[in-house]
């Protein structure tokens, strides 16, 4: 009884605190620079309706004053019996990279300057070129070792190149292995989470609270698949190439010093809509569905080729399928 | 008299047929006038064949007001660079071969058909079948608005995957899955309306290599950056040196 109370006025109190807050929502907090609305926003997991819509409604604002567009960011559930997967044909692809700019236009993600092109520039689809070779076991730079005892096929990561720039891909005797978030089903990113700023979705998307994030980079380090990237500076995104349709937990603009990455366009996917990198696909490459239902796309996919996931022996799971004809 | 009267009439008939000749001359000379006039109609819009470069059957096979595919695409695009070169499948629907190919008589000889008189519209590179094929493999010789099966049934144009699926079935099973192919829109309702040739030249299939989009920008290093690098860091290395060195005889 006495504990029950006591949980009561605490519960009484905190929410006098914020009621009380609101008048002086405005006002910014001086060295952090965040308003104090902002400061004492709660974690999106435990916010209510109610709740969602003021800091929606705030950012908004914010996005009017500082960028000049009207946007509008959407909070859309996921469906229930839908868990997304991915798969993606490494024999087709041709690295042409359509998909990692119609990424980075769908997903507002920072610019390179043209002043200072190197800062802040931010992709998260990173397309990998390797060298077609023999494997020959026994011959010396010619076959495989790995800790994981003797692998006699296979990839080796250390030496993909992703600079690449010829006149035309793709090139003879290469291939081309894009690599972005892989949607694990054990994330190692949201364990190591001191915040828990990241967590999985119940449609199997790994999120990340941009209010919450507090830029440790813990997740960058614990990320098998360089999936994850950090925003060293203020996003810079023209004006007009600004998407203004977006979602709490995907493609709205981010700020300096948080981590972001792949949603598989949680804003696009959720409406029922394939992500971008799969309608930008010249070659028909990139192939995405619910991993539920046996007549998607991906389990079709997961049925019929043979498949296989990036760094399988670390037992992170990824939704993320390559296959081959 | 008779004499005379026979001789003024001979003399009159003389000259009615001098005046005659005359109104004939006039005659003629107004239907000259009028052919010549014609004639500079039928030359009135020389340009387009100046244009073209072609004779007049290329855009007008059955005669002149009537257009054929070619003129057609001629009034639409105001040229007829990379007419032939279209990829003739569902972009270029069927039922208007018939227009020209009515009159021919088929020929199954392999033949180089770019050096054809008449014939802007086939003269694309074909590279398919490595060789073995020509166009009555898949074209129907009897009807060239249609296409051809192996077993000799006749099907439209747009049901080209079929045909296509007699040489490639485990690509075309993919297509049905929709694991081969492009599918865009709503995930539950992509639209379907995509069929091999709207994707694939069928005279020319395999896709030819693209420009990629530029690279990602490499970060800076410190040796691009700050001028003399590897001389200072040369000094720090053995300024450190010196300092353990130091310490240690301390």
């Amino acid at each position: 009884m006495v504990d029950e109370s006591r949980r009561d006025f605490l519960k009484k109190a905190a929410a006098g605190a914020t009621a009380a807050v609101i008048p002086f929502a405005n006002v910014r907090i001086p060295v952090i620079d965040v308003t104090l609305e902002e400061f004492l926003q709660k974690h999106y997991k435990e916010m209510s309706e109610e709740e969602k819509q003021r800091v929606i409604e705030r950012l908004k604002k914010e996005y009017r004053e500082k960028y000049g567009i009207d946007a509008t960011i959407k909070t859309t559930p996921p469906k229930e019996g839908v868990v997304w997967g991915y798969a993606l044909n490494i024999q087709k692809c041709i690295g042409c990279r359509r998909c990692v700019y119609a990424c980075v236009r769908e997903n507002n993600q920072s610019r390179a300057n043209p002043k200072e092109p190197w800062r802040g520039e931010i992709q998260w689809i990173r397309v990998l070129e390797f060298e077609k070779f023999e494997i020959h076991p026994g011959e010396k730079g010619k076959d495989f070792r790995t800790k994981f005892g003797e692998v006699l096929a296979g990839i080796n990561l250390e030496e993909s190149e992703h600079y690449y720039h010829p006149e035309k891909v793709p090139e003879k005797d290469k291939f081309y292995m894009p690599i972005q978030c892989q949607q694990c089903e054990r994330p190692p990113c949201v364990k190591v989470c001191p915040t828990k700023a990241t967590w999985k979705e119940p449609d199997g998307i790994i999120v990340v609270d941009y209010n919450w994030c507090i830029g440790c980079r813990f997740c960058i380090a614990a990320c098998p698949y360089w999936a994850r990237r950090f925003n060293w500076s203020d996003p810079y995104i023209p004006r007009e190439e600004i998407n203004p349709k977006m979602h709490y937990l995907g493609n709205r603009i981010r700020m300096r010093g948080v981590v972001e990455k792949c949603t598989f366009c949680i804003q696009r996917t959720r409406e029922g809509r394939y992500p971008a990198c799969v309608e930008a696909c010249p070659v028909g490459a990139r192939k995405f569905g619910n991993l539920l239902d046996p007549e998607s796309d991906v389990r079709k996919v997961l049925e019929k080729k043979r498949v296989f996931r990036l760094k399988e022996e670390l037992g992170t799971q990824p939704k993320f399928f390559y296959f081959m004809d | 008299m008779e004499a005379g009267s026979d001789n003024q009439i001979l003399q009159k008939a003389l000259q009615e047929i001098e005046r005659m000749k005359e109104v004939s001359v006039a005659k003629g000379l107004v239907i000259l006038v009028i052919l010549l006039s014609m004639f500079s109609i039928a030359h009135a819009k020389p340009e387009f064949a100046e244009k073209t470069g072609e004779s007049c059957t290329v855009c007008h096979p059955n005669g002149p007001p009537e257009l054929g595919p070619a003129g057609e695409y001629f009034k639409e695009h105001g040229t007829l660079e990379g007419y032939g070169e279209l990829p003739q499948g569902k972009a270029e629907p069927g039922g208007r071969c018939n227009v020209c190919h009515a009159q021919f008589k088929p020929n199954p000889v392999p033949r180089d058909l770019s050096a054809a008189p008449q014939e802007p519209n086939h003269r694309f590179k074909f590279n398919h079948g490595g060789g073995r094929f020509w166009c009555l493999t898949c074209h129907n010789p009897v009807n060239r608005d249609t296409l051809r099966l192996f077993n000799g049934s006749e099907i439209p144009f747009e049901d080209a995957p079929l045909l296509c699926s007699q040489c490639h079935g485990t690509i075309y099973e993919d297509w049905k899955e929709h694991i081969h192919g492009r599918w865009v829109g709503n995930i539950t309702n992509p639209k379907p309306d995509v069929i091999c040739t709207d994707c694939h030249n069928p005279h020319d299939p395999a896709f030819k290599p693209i420009e990629p989009e530029k690279p990602p920008e490499k970060p800076p290093v410190p040796w691009d950056e700050i001028p003399n690098y590897p001389i200072y860091s040369f000094l720090v290395l053995a300024l450190s040196l010196l300092l353990a060195v130091y310490a240690a005889w301390r």
